[in-house]
C-alpha cells in the first residue's frame, strides 16, 4: 500500500497528518493505559511501513523523498516516546518515563534541524514536551562529560569524522549524520544544570545514612557488590 | 514540496507560550603578542584564515594543540560555502569534546594580508558561523549560549594581535565585525 506513495508523496503527507490527530487525541494523561498501548503498537507498524518506503526511496536515489521519511518516521517515534512516557507514569516506572521523555523531546529536535523549511511548525510540541517536564518531574541536576577525542567515526561514511564532508545532526539520504566517538581521554565530569544530554542525570541523594531515588524519593536498596 | 505536512501538528500544539531569555552580550578585547610565542612553537604567522588551539597560551609546543570539537563542523561549512581555513601547526588535530549545553566555538584568527585582500571575510565568515549556529540551535528552547575568541592582525611592523572574546547568544555575532571595524580606524 505505501507503495502507492512514491508516485504521490502528498497523499502520504495527507495520511500522515490524519494519524497524527488521532494520535495526539490519544496523548492525555486521562487516556485509558490500554488505549495508548494500542496506539504505541499502531505507530510501531506504521513506522515499519515508512521504513520500508524509505528504503524504496533510497534505491531510486530519490534523497528529498527519503529525508522526508525520515522526518515523518521520527515525529511519531516522538509520539510513541511521549505514550510511552504517560504509560511508564501510569505503571509507576518513573526512570522509564523519564527515559522516554528525553527521548522525544530528542527525537523531535532531530526533525526540527531537518525541517527544509526553515520555520519550526513542531514548536507548539516542543514547548509541550518542556511543559511536561517542568511540571511533571522534579527540577534536576546532570552530570556532563569533557576530553580528548581518540577516535571518532563517521556514522554515514565510516571515515574520519574530521576527515569527510557530514555534519552531525544532518540528514543524507534518509540517515542522520552521528559523530561516533570511539575512544576519548575523560578530563572532567561537572555537575550542571543544563546538559547536553538530559539522560545523564544525578540518580539518588543521600540522607542520614539512606539513599534515595530522587524521582519517586522512595529509599533504595543498596546493593551489595 | 511538503510545507502541508505539519500542519496538523501546528494546530493540535500546545502550550505556545515561548520561553524567550535574552543573554546578555559580552565583548572584551585586549591586544597579545602572539610573535614571541608563534617563535617558541617554530611556527609563522599564518597569511590565511586559520582556527587557533584553545590552549595557544600555554602550550610548549604544536604537538600537544587542542581545538574545540566545534573544529570539525565548522570546517565542513566553512569549505562548503568556499571559506578555506586551516588549522595552525602541522600535527594531527587534537579535539576536546564538552557535553555541555553552550556552544564552544575555536579562536578564529583573520591575518592583515587576508583582511586587505579580501575585505568582506570578516562579514561572510561571520555570516556563515551565525547561520551554522542558528541551525545548531533550532530546536532548542531558550538562547543558548555561544562562546567564541577572535583574533584580529592589527599593525603588521609589531605583529600585533587583537583578542576579541565574545561570549552571549547567537545575534551578538555579527555585532564582533563592529568591535573588528572600530579596531581598524
Amino acid at each position: 500500500m505505501m507503495l502507492a506513495f512514491i508516485d504521490n508523496p502528498q497523499l502520504l503527507i495527507i495520511e500522515f497528518n490524519d494519524l497524527i490527530k488521532v494520535t495526539q487525541r490519544k496523548t492525555f494523561i486521562t487516556v485509558g493505559i490500554e488505549i495508548q498501548k494500542e496506539e504505541i503498537r499502531v505507530i510501531e507498524d506504521y513506522r515499519n511501513d515508512l521504513d520500508k518506503l524509505k528504503k524504496e526511496f533510497i534505491t531510486r536515489g530519490l534523497e528529498k523523498e527519503a529525508n522526508l521519511i525520515f522526518n515523518l518516521e521520527n515525529t511519531l517515534l516522538s509520539f510513541q516516546y511521549e505514550l510511552e512516557m504517560l504509560v511508564s507514569i501510569k505503571e509507576d516506572d518513573m526512570d522509564a518515563a523519564w527515559k522516554h521523555l528525553i527521548n522525544a523531546q530528542m527525537t523531535i529536535g532531530s526533525v526540527i534541524r531537518n525541517q527544509p523549511n526553515g520555520p519550526t511548525f513542531l514548536d507548539n510540541y516542543v514547548h509541550k514536551l518542556s511543559t511536561y517536564e517542568r511540571l511533571l518531574f522534579p527540577t534536576m541536576t546532570f552530570s556532563s562529560v569533557g576530553g580528548i577525542i581518540q577516535e571518532s567515526l563517521c556514522s554515514i561514511c565510516n571515515d574520519e569524522y574530521d576527515k569527510c564532508n557530514h555534519i552531525k545532526g544532518k540528514v543524507y539520504m534518509g540517515e542522520m549524520c552521528c559523530q561516533i566517538i570511539g575512544k576519548m581521554d575523560l578530563e572532567e565530569i561537572s555537575i550542571v544544570d543544563d546538559p547536553a544530554n538530559k539522560h545523564c542525570r544525578i540518580m539518588t541523594i543521600q540522607s542520614e545514612g539512606k539513599t534515595y531515588d530522587i524521582l519517586t524519593l522512595r529509599e533504595q536498596e543498596i546493593k551489595s557488590s | 514540496m511538503y510545507t502541508k505536512v505539519y500542519i496538523a501538528l501546528c494546530e493540535l500544539g500546545v502550550m505556545p507560550n515561548k520561553e524567550s531569555t535574552q543573554l546578555e552580550m559580552d565583548y572584551k578585547t585586549e591586544d597579545i603578542d602572539i610573535e614571541e610565542k608563534l617563535a617558541v612553537l617554530n611556527l609563522p604567522l599564518p597569511t590565511n584564515l586559520t582556527f587557533f588551539p584553545e590552549n595557544f597560551d600555554t602550550v610548549l609546543d604544536a604537538d600537544s594543540f587542542i581545538f574545540p570539537d566545534s573544529v570539525s563542523d565548522l570546517k565542513k561549512v566553512f569549505r562548503q560555502n568556499n571559506i578555506q581555513i586551516g588549522t595552525l601547526g602541522n600535527a594531527p588535530v587534537k579535539l576536546r569534546a564538552r557535553k555541555y549545553a553552550d556552544w564552544f566555538g575555536p579562536t578564529l584568527f583573520f591575518s592583515l594580508t587576508m583582511l586587505a585582500e579580501n575585505p568582506t571575510i570578516v562579514s561572510i565568515s561571520l555570516n556563515v558561523l551565525s547561520n551554522y549556529l542558528t541551525d545548531f540551535f533550532k530546536e532548542s528552547l531558550g538562547e543558548k549560549k555561544v562562546h567564541l575568541e577572535i583574533y584580529v592582525e592589527t599593525k603588521r611592523k609589531k605583529k600585533k594581535v587583537t583578542r576579541i572574546t565574545y561570549t552571549g547568544g547567537i545575534d551578538g555575532i555579527q555585532g564582533v565585525e563592529k568591535v573588528i571595524k572600530s579596531l581598524k580606524s
